[in-house]
Order: structure tokens, then C-alpha cells, then sequence
């Protein structure tokens, strides 16, 4: 056995002793500057939030700039932090006083500058500001300097949509999708909410890149299509028959659900092949099919249903298919009568109709 | 009945300035969530407010279930309850008018819109 010499190790002991004890002064040390601070600024609040509300309610007489000249760094930060609060939740008449308090304030400048030099954090919160405060930015500026992550791009998309930029849809579609990264929560919404009224923008998208996408944004851009609903006759189709035969089954059910969003018209019953997606291996895909047959409610569609809900040897796909003949009206009888009471078809039928009682 | 308003909204900045608007020509009570609602309600079920405005959101006793207990308690049936509810959340529209809310507003509101309201009802 060899023994260590005890003069290195309790050095060694010593400076991680020391080196702990240094770690923790500075934790309690910051812990006790932000509570007297938190405390600072709890006790202004009251007085700051009451001041800000009479000014508030003279309206062009706020006369905000000479109100934070005497402010110190506490009163700037819970006035901030309460102007935040009010921007976001109010509208009408008062939002415009309280966006001449956030220009006093001189926060549409500081976004500015954040937005052009800060880091991704500061790029951030610029943005939330600027959406708040309506400040005008370019869009050369958004795309140039919050590209970089998917959270900046959808919070530049979300602020031209916000601020009703005439380009919007172009610019915030093209952002948003321009790394072919699969989008933040905040991304979907404001791809859907940039695309709703008229989806042509996206379509052409798709149509052009959706080979280039990986699986994730695909179908995230597939169920924004299918959600908005593109009514335009003309809108292209091309790029969703090919992705009946992807190897993804959400691929392909997603690519069904978005050719529902089409609507009906001889194009789509021709895009879709039902051969190929009512025989599909996967039942989310078939189910998505079905839904597909329900809504288009032609009798080609009707027989397909009855056969689905005879053969398919998926329960859950027999009942969406027993629920889409359900609401097409009049089916019940028919089948039942067809298969004989007490059979899966009978059972489905019962569950539907129980559900739909609870739903009405 | 008193011409009186009860607040009941959990966000501090929003309650405040709620009781604010009001205070200039209501006698206003707020308070910060619905369980404390409630004990002001049964503590002043012989002179109850006129109007209650109730926030969907709030912790422990949500503003459905004080909305619940003001619709069940017969002492409380000229009192008007108008719901604040969020952007998106046209559900709890439903659920509030179907509930017996007399008026509902979504949030972001308007305090204008929403004191012009309450105006009609006191």
C-alpha cells in the first residue's frame, strides 16, 4: 500500500474548502441584492401604478416625459414592467396614452438597438416590445437580424402579421420556412394565422419546397393547409398526390387530412387516390381518408364508408367511418339492416350516435 | 340593492387599474380571487353589489364555479356578472352565458367598452 503525503492533499482540501465557501458568499451575496431589489420595487409599485393611472385618465395631458425625467433605475423598471402588463391586455383609446409612456420612456429606441446588437435574448424581448409599442420596422431588419433561430423568426413573422405590414404573408411565410426547420408553437400559429384568409402563399411554397422539408415541417405545413382550406380553383395540387406514398404514415395521413382542406371539386377526386389511401397499412391514414369520403358526401364516397365500416379491421377507423355515415344522415337503418343488429357495425353505430348526444 | 361593484381578478396591475376606472363613479371593491369573492358576496347577501366582474381565470375557486354559486343562490338574482375571458377561448363564452352571465368581455378589452357596459346594467 502507498500512503499520500498529507501536506498536498489538505492543500488540496483547503483551496476546494475555500473555493466553496467563495461560491456560496457570492449566492447569498446576489440572492440578498435581488430580494432588497424585488423589495424596492414592490414597495414603489403601488404609488408608481397610481400615478401612471391618473395620468393615464387625462389622456393627451398625461405628460409623460416630464413624469420619468425624475425617475430613478427601481421607478423605470416596475413602470416598464406595469406598461407591459397594460399593453398587453388592454385595447382602445388608453393603448395609445400608454405607447406615448413607452416613447418617454425611450423603449421604442432601446428595441431598436436591441433588435440591430443584441444577442438572441435581447433580440427577443426587442421584439416583444416593438410589437407592443408598434414600432415601425423594416422588414430587411427582421429577416437580417432575427433569422438566425426559429423563435426569431416567429416572433419577426408574428410582428409584421401583428403590425399589418403589407407584405406580410410573403415576407413572415418565407421566414418561417426558409431553414426547413420544424417551427416553434408560436411559428404554427403565426404560419396559420399569416395564411388563413388565403393560403396561396403557402401552397406555392409547398408546391415548390415541400420535397426539400424534412418530415416535421411537412406535416406542420400540411396541417396549416389543411386547417385554411384553399378555396381558390387554381390552387396547385401536384404537391400532395406524391406524398401518398412517403414512407411516414403521418406524412401521408397529414397529406390526406390537407386534401380535405381543398374541398370538393373534380381535381381533388382526382389527386386523391382512394384505391391507394383506403387500402393504406396504417389506420391514421385510412381514418384520415374516411374523413376525407365524409366530407366530400358523394354516393362514390357513401359506398366506400359502408365498405370501410364492413372490412376495415381497425376499430377506431371503422367508427370514424361509422360516424361520418352518421352525419351524411340516414345511415343507421341502413346498415344495420345490411349487417344484422349486434355486429361491430351495430356496436360503432351505437357508440356514434351516443357520442354525438353528448355533443349536441 | 347598492350601485356597488366587485372586482374579482387575480392579476394585481389589472385589478388595480379595474378599480381604478370604476372607482370614479362606482364604489368599487376588488379582491384577488373567487373564494374571496364569494366570502364578500354571502358577507354582503343583504346589500349585494350590482355588478360582478369575474375573471375565468383565477386560482383555487375559478370564475366558473363562484358564477355556479351566484346562479344557484337566489339571493344573488339581480345581480349582473359580466366574465372576463381570454382572446380564443370562445368556449367559455358559451359555458358563461349558458351559466347565467349576463355579458361577457374578452381580453385584450377595452376599459372604455367594458365601463360602458357595466354602465347599462348598474
Amino acid at each position: 500500500m502507498t500512503s499520500v503525503p498529507a501536506g498536498p492533499v489538505s492543500l488540496v482540501a483547503t483551496g476546494v474548502i475555500a473555493a466553496l465557501v467563495g461560491v456560496a458568499a457570492v449566492t447569498i451575496g446576489q440572492s440578498v441584492r435581488l430580494a432588497r431589489r424585488d423589495r424596492r420595487r414592490e414597495s414603489a409599485r403601488d404609488d408608481l401604478r397610481r400615478e401612471l393611472l391618473t395620468r393615464l385618465a387625462r389622456g393627451d395631458d398625461a405628460d409623460w416625459a416630464a413624469w420619468v425625467a425624475g425617475f430613478d433605475a427601481t421607478d423605470r423598471a416596475v413602470v416598464e414592467d406595469i406598461l407591459k402588463t397594460f399593453l398587453d391586455r388592454l385595447r382602445g383609446p388608453d393603448r395609445r396614452h400608454l405607447r406615448d409612456l413607452g416613447q418617454a420612456l425611450g423603449l421604442g429606441e432601446r428595441a431598436r438597438r436591441k433588435l440591430l446588437e443584441g444577442d438572441r435574448f435581447d433580440r427577443l424581448e426587442a421584439l416583444t416590445w416593438v410589437a407592443l409599442l408598434a414600432v415601425p420596422v423594416d422588414a430587411t431588419t427582421l429577416r437580417e437580424h432575427c433569422g438566425g433561430d426559429r423563435h426569431g423568426r416567429a416572433a419577426a413573422a408574428r410582428v409584421l402579421h401583428e403590425q399589418g405590414h403589407p407584405e406580410a404573408t410573403a415576407i413572415g411565410t418565407d421566414l418561417l420556412l426558409s431553414s426547413g426547420e420544424a417551427l416553434s408553437t408560436l411559428g404554427l400559429d403565426t404560419l396559420y394565422r399569416l395564411n388563413r384568409d388565403d393560403p396561396t402563399t403557402l401552397v406555392a411554397a409547398a408546391t415548390d419546397h415541400a420535397t426539400d422539408w424534412d418530415n416535421p415541417l411537412l406535416i406542420q405545413v400540411l396541417r396549416v393547409v389543411g386547417a385554411c382550406g384553399p378555396s381558390d380553383p387554381d390552387a396547385s395540387l401536384t404537391w400532395i398526390p406524391v406524398l401518398f406514398v412517403e414512407d411516414s404514415a403521418r406524412v401521408r395521413a397529414a397529406a390526406a387530412r390537407a386534401l380535405e382542406g381543398y374541398g370538393w371539386r373534380p381535381e381533388v377526386r382526382t389527386a386523391a387516390d382512394l384505391d391507394l389511401l383506403c387500402d393504406d397499412d396504417a389506420p391514421t391514414v385510412r381514418r384520415a381518408a374516411y374523413r376525407m369520403l365524409g366530407a366530400w358526401g358523394t354516393e362514390d364516397a357513401r359506398e366506400r364508408l359502408r365498405n370501410a365500416l364492413a372490412d376495415d379491421p381497425n376499430a377506431r377507423a371503422r367508427l370514424v367511418a361509422a360516424r361520418e355515415l352518421y352525419r351524411l344522415s340516414g345511415e343507421r337503418p341502413t346498415v344495420e339492416e345490411w349487417h344484422g343488429p349486434g355486429r361491430p357495425v351495430s356496436l360503432a353505430f351505437r357508440w356514434v350516435e351516443a357520442n354525438e348526444a353528448i355533443r349536441s | 340593492m347598492s350601485t356597488g361593484i366587485l372586482i374579482a381578478e387575480d392579476e394585481d396591475d389589472i385589478r388595480e387599474m379595474l378599480a381604478f376606472k370604476f372607482g370614479r363613479q362606482y364604489d368599487v371593491t376588488a379582491v384577488e380571487d373567487g373564494r374571496a369573492c364569494w366570502e364578500y358576496l354571502e358577507d354582503h347577501a343583504e346589500d349585494p353589489p350590482a355588478v360582478v366582474l369575474l375573471d375565468v381565470m383565477m386560482a383555487g375557486l375559478d370564475g366558473f364555479r363562484v358564477l355556479d354559486k351566484i346562479a344557484d343562490d337566489e339571493r344573488f338574482d339581480d345581480v349582473d356578472v359580466v366574465m372576463l375571458t381570454s382572446r380564443g377561448a370562445e368556449a367559455d363564452v358559451d359555458a358563461a352565458l349558458d351559466r347565467g352571465a349576463t355579458d361577457y368581455v374578452t381580453k385584450p378589452f377595452s376599459p372604455d367598452d367594458l365601463r360602458d357596459r357595466v354602465d347599462e346594467l348598474v
